[in-house]
């Protein structure tokens, strides 16, 4: 069974988000970055680009699939996290963690209510078993 | 190696699939097909069949576009291969296109090389100085 820690928010599409002071921090979830498996190339939104929640901002890549990921909440772009992008496997390694993608200066606070907590998550990853 | 279907099917020819090899074309015998592939041959062979090492970051995919100083071919597959820790594709590019070319990506030009099939042989690469073997 994947970890869904109970302090993230989710969507469906597999990021999770932690809102930390109008700072949204995004990542892929464990459960994803398994289903993936080893990940091989990570595309990050542009530092300093807006974007609006839902917005397809990057793509993921193991050997076999490459995934769009989504924007959770609207807003600015303030931080990506480089390493990634000579690092991929960190998603895997650690998807909470040094896995991070990048952080969003949030625009409306009120886009969090749209996004799932760890326990809608989880029943949204077992069903798809 | 080729897959039927994604690198070539009925109407690619082998001679722009790299597999003239196969057919026995020295042979006196009038095969099925070796008519049209002698008419080929004569027209001049218009496309190749060639491996791709992408220099940049990511991950090529069939059905991408392959721009050369001799014109757009196309990736029939790709992937990311483990064994080179980079991506590497297959793809029919215009006759005479080698070195360097650039691969088109979600609206970006990545930078690729041609470079001689096989990628790795016994789990061991084929590319001599990072694929610099033309």
């Amino acid at each position: 069974m994947s970890e869904v820690p109970s302090e993230l928010k989710f969507l469906s599409s597999h990021e999770w988000v932690l809102i930390e002071d109008n700072v949204a921090t995004v990542g892929v979830s464990d459960h994803a970055q398994e289903l993936l498996g080893d990940l091989v190339y990570v595309e990050l939104p542009e530092l300093g680009s807006t974007v609006a929640a839902g917005d397809s901002v990057g793509v993921i890549e193991s050997v076999k699939a490459a995934s769009d990921t989504y924007a959770p909440v609207s807003g600015e772009i303030i931080e990506i996290n480089e390493e990634l992008e000579g690092a991929p496997e960190r998603i895997n390694d650690d998807p909470y963690g040094d896995g991070w993608m990048y952080k969003i200066a949030m625009e409306d606070a009120e886009e969090v209510s749209d996004l799932l907590d760890a326990e809608a998550y989880s029943e949204a990853i077992a069903d798809e078993e | 190696m080729n897959l039927y279907g994604a690198d070539m099917d009925e109407t690619t020819s082998p001679l722009v699939s790299g597999l003239g090899w196969t057919v026995a074309m020295a042979d006196e015998r009038d095969f099925i097909g070796k008519q049209a592939l002698l008419e080929e041959q004569a027209a001049g062979i218009q496309q190749s069949f060639v491996g791709l090492l992408l220099l940049d970051k990511g991950v090529l995919r069939n059905h991408l576009r392959v721009v050369t100083a001799h014109g757009d071919g196309e990736i029939t597959s790709g992937s990311y291969s483990p064994t080179l820790q980079r991506s590497i594709a297959m793809a029919r590019v215009p006759a005479g296109a080698t070195g360097q070319v650039e691969v088109e990506m979600r609206n970006k030009m990545l930078k690729a090389e041609i470079v001689k099939l096989p990628f790795v042989r016994e789990g061991k690469s084929m590319l001599t100085d990072g694929g610099n073997n033309k």
